[in-house]
């Protein structure tokens, strides 16, 4: 098991160098520069300047330099400064890593509370209507794009509620613990975070209910469940204790890949609801050529999905006695 | 289940990208104020001798400021903030004429080369510091700087350098006369005693930019990052006012959501693009007050004059002649606009009404390229010499309004027997790579005329060479060039006499009319919407301005 794990950390190295590398050379490559986000207009800009606002930031640089200059600094933990903000890249993100991390923690954790019953259920009875209504729901979830969803409730909720629900923000102007009592700033925060919260949820919780429904059923036509089934345990029994555990395994591995998104944010939903969050921060800067918050994103991005992809195959020694690491 | 959801992530942020992109494209030189129109007071009239001290005006910001140093942010939302807590030397008034700021008077030599500006003994930096000639000659000589990062040096090519008299007066000293220079000078004044320690290589990782020192009307309370910031009153303002003691500027990501939310009463200010105006003064006129100006920001079709075909005066007549500008204004814009006949809006002081309007006329443009030559092919496109009349219009997505122009022009041109095809680029692209390079036949893009119209860059035949980067020196990207313009737009600039710059505008728009480089499309025309409660509202062509003297009831 140790070994296995020391494997897997070598091999992320190798990886993680490909993404960066990857990463680095594209968005140089990409047309556009700060230069045309800093100069302003391009009217405005003579050759010299450009010039020197090269030289300030080191674009002048050839590019492998640039790129073994950024990985020297990230490797001492350094990812820079912003060259839109002028002020270190890792204050910019931390700044704004716990609103993401309050907005998709809390989402993730009540879609698993309500997918994984609901597509377990759905399962069990299947083409019941129970069945059905949740089949159908969940296709129109994942159906209906969540930018959508986001202008829907806007307009059907928000905009009619006369500011009982507000439109975007993450809490009201003032509205410190301190001073207003903590009852009264939770419910401020609850306010702003229940329309977000209800579009994230809603994309994921059709995708984890579809996916739970398919595992269950799939579990349920097993012989060892027939087999309980036989030695005249309850259904209860069967359903709960045999097939669901067994069903659950495939859903950890979902959390795989919806791990990374608790830290990168959801761009669409962060903007429309003017979420202060990361995905935010990493959109900008893409669309401001803001290349050490594009890097800083993007490194810390994949270094949070492999990591993941490493937890979830460990947590499968935890769930499922069969499977064993050499 | 893994690769479907992150294509999707980045799927999305390419989709959110066009969308931010919209909100925040277009040029952003910061210029205060106008003449106020149609329901606007005139801010003495309405109001009373002192105004109390009182209210809190909550505003909205597309994005977020990044950099709040004047003399290197160059964005929209910075230019905002930094135009309140910081003051120039001098201002632009109602009437778009220098009037003094922090300099109450100024006199030059009769070369025009030496300036000489009184500055105000009552001014002081929000820590309570004195402002002196020391810090007007820092923030000038920084950029003049050979270690200046920012966008400005372009602006102050012609300054030789700035010298202080005594602690009120100082001295501007240029290489040669140049009109435009006095109405650059609204920049607002740096500390010297916060910035002077580091040189100004540095100045862009100074943690003063985003905890501004100035001697403006408002000082920055707090910055929420992503959320919002406040601008608390300036007791030692040295002018009456502010009568608004706190202002609060929240961030919105996304121009609808924000209009929606200036809808539900959320700000007491903001803008009002022209496809929700009917809309929205139907279900608010009795919040509301609605303050329509047209400013100094235009579109228009700009012909690569080196290409065969436009390189033809008459094929670019004829074009002019077969696009309805008015019903694009009318239909596209929905009526939020004026046709323009030339590069200068009514607004601007050199602004002419004699250019020549082209109306629409397809026998006349048919006429015109016949008459240079011109047979129409089977497959009923206008050639020449075996050269098809078939061009590109290259610009840029995310503007619903510039993607529906182009659509429109495509089939006015068919209609004459031009070939059109439309190729939209993202934003950067653009503006990076299609318009420095001139690598386009026709782009659509928009200009913002600066409170001084000199047009040098944009049709000297000089801004049209390129270096050694292959991108224009100037921005002359119709690569247009007439000897005779040359000289006009030559004197133009060095002219100090108003009045006879503004003969030479009038000659200078004649020739564009004539010539159509450009065909100038229509002056925007914008709304801002702006809660009753609030007074003494002074506005601009880019804006509200001279927020000092508002108050509210």
């Amino acid at each position: 098991m140790t070994r296995y794990l020391a494997k897997r950390l070598i091999q992320m190295i190798p990886v993680l160098l490909g993404v960066t590398l990857v990463a680095f050379f594209i968005i140089h490559l990409a047309p556009g520069g700060p230069m045309t986000v800093l100069g302003g207009d391009a009217a405005q800009l003579d050759p010299t300047q450009v010039e020197r606002i090269e030289e300030a930031y080191g674009l002048n640089q050839p590019l492998h330099a640039q790129y073994f200059h950024w990985l020297s600094h990230v490797l001492r933990g350094d990812f820079g400064i912003s060259f839109v903000e002028s002020r270190p890249v890792m204050e910019m993100y931390l700044e704004r890593l716990p609103n993401t991390l309050y907005l998709n923690g809390i989402a993730i954790l009540l879609v698993y509370l309500l997918a994984v019953p609901l597509g377990a259920i759905s399962a069990v009875k299947q083409y019941s209507k129970f069945d059905y209504a949740v089949t159908i729901f969940a296709f129109a979830g994942d159906a209906l794009p969540n930018f959508l969803t986001a202008l829907l409730a806007l307009y059907l909720v928000a905009m009619p509620s006369k500011g009982a629900i507000p439109m975007g923000g993450i809490a009201s102007y003032g509205m410190k613990a301190e001073q207003v009592g903590l009852w009264l700033f939770l419910l401020d925060r609850a306010r702003y975070l229940i329309l977000p919260l209800l579009v994230v949820m809603c994309q994921s919780v059709t995708g984890v209910t579809r996916y739970m429904r398919s595992s269950m059923l799939e579990v349920i036509r097993e012989d060892y469940v027939q087999t309980a089934r036989a030695k005249g345990l309850s259904e209860r029994v069967v359903i709960y204790k045999h097939a669901l555990r067994n069903a659950l395994i495939p859903v950890v591995t979902l959390a795989g890949s919806v791990i990374p998104a608790l830290f990168s944010g959801s761009v669409i939903v962060e903007q429309i609801f003017s979420w202060p969050g990361v995905g935010l921060l990493g959109f900008r800067a893409v669309a401001g050529r803001d290349y050490p918050v594009i890097m800083a994103f993007l490194t810390l991005g994949s270094v949070v999905t492999v990591v993941s992809f490493l937890v979830v195959d460990l947590l499968y020694v935890a769930i499922d006695p069969r499977i064993k690491y050499e | 289940m893994r690769k479907p959801t992150r294509t999707a992530t980045w799927l999305a942020m390419l989709l959110a990208s066009a969308m931010l992109l919209t909100a925040c494209g277009g040029s952003n030189k910061p210029a205060p104020t106008a003449e106020p129109t149609g329901t606007t007071p005139p801010a003495a009239q309405d109001a009373p001798k002192t105004p109390k001290i009182q209210g809190r005006l909550t505003w909205s910001a597309v994005g977020e400021p990044v950099n709040l140093n004047p003399i290197l942010q160059s964005d929209t939302n910075s230019t905002f903030v930094v135009q309140r807590v910081f003051s120039g030397l001098v201002m632009i008034n109602e009437k778009l004429e220098v009037a003094p700021d922090l300099a109450k008077s100024w006199t030059k030599s009769d070369d025009g080369l030496q300036w000489t500006f009184k500055l105000r003994d009552n001014v002081k930096f929000h820590d309570g510091k004195p402002m002196t000639g020391e810090d007007v000659a820092f923030t000038y000589n920084a950029i003049k700087d050979k270690g200046y990062t920012g966008p400005r040096s372009g602006d102050f090519a012609a300054l030789e350098k700035v010298e202080v008299v005594d602690p009120y007066t100082v001295k501007f000293i240029l290489k040669e006369p140049f009109a435009p220079f006095l109405a650059n000078l609204t920049y607002g004044i740096l500390p010297k005693h916060i910035y002077s320690a580091k040189p100004v290589a540095e100045m862009k990782d100074n943690p003063a930019n985003r905890k501004p020192v100035g001697t403006g009307p408002w000082k920055l309370g707090e910055w929420v990052p992503g959320q919002y910031l406040t601008l608390i009153r300036h007791d030692d303002f040295y002018a009456n006012g502010p009568y608004i003691p706190e202002m609060i500027v929240k961030f919105v990501q996304d121009g609808n959501v924000g209009v929606a939310k200036l809808e539900a009463g959320e700000f007491d200010i903001g803008a009002v693009p022209s496809s929700a105006i009917k809309r929205f003064k139907e279900k608010t006129s009795d919040v509301f007050n609605f303050y329509p100006y047209q400013g100094l920001g235009f579109e228009y079709l700009a012909f690569n004059t080196s290409k065969p075909g436009l390189n033809d005066k008459a094929v670019r007549q004829a074009i002019a002649h077969a696009i309805d500008r008015q019903k694009v204004v009318n239909d596209i814009l929905e009526g939020e606009g004026t046709v323009l006949n030339a590069p200068v809006p009514p607004a601007s002081w050199a602004y002419s009404e004699k250019p020549i309007r082209y109306s629409l006329d397809t026998a006349k443009a048919v006429k015109l390229l016949e008459g240079a030559g011109y047979t129409k092919g089977a497959d009923g496109i206008y050639a020449k010499n075996g050269q098809r009349l078939a061009f590109t219009i290259t610009t840029n997505t995310g503007s619903s309004v510039r993607e529906s122009e182009c659509l429109f022009i495509q089939k006015a041109l068919k209609d004459i027997g031009i070939d059109i095809q439309i190729n939209l680029v993202e934003l950067a692209t653009f503006q990076g790579k299609v318009l420095p390079t001139g690598n386009f036949d026709m782009t659509l893009n928009r200009a913002n005329l600066n409170v001084d119209p000199d047009p040098y860059t944009y049709f000297h035949s000089s801004q049209a060479q390129k270096n050694a980067k292959g991108t224009f020196v100037g921005f002359n990207i119709a690569q247009y060039s007439n000897p005779a313009l040359d000289k006009l737009l030559e004197d133009g600039r060095r002219e100090n006499d108003q009045a006879k710059r503004k003969a030479i505008y009038g000659q200078y728009q004649d020739v564009i009319a004539e010539d159509v480089p450009w065909l100038v499309m229509f002056n925007y025309k914008s709304t801002y919407a702006i809660k009753k409660n609030v007074k003494g509202v002074v506005m601009s062509p880019t804006g509200p301005t001279q927020g000092w003297l508002w108050y509210t009831e």
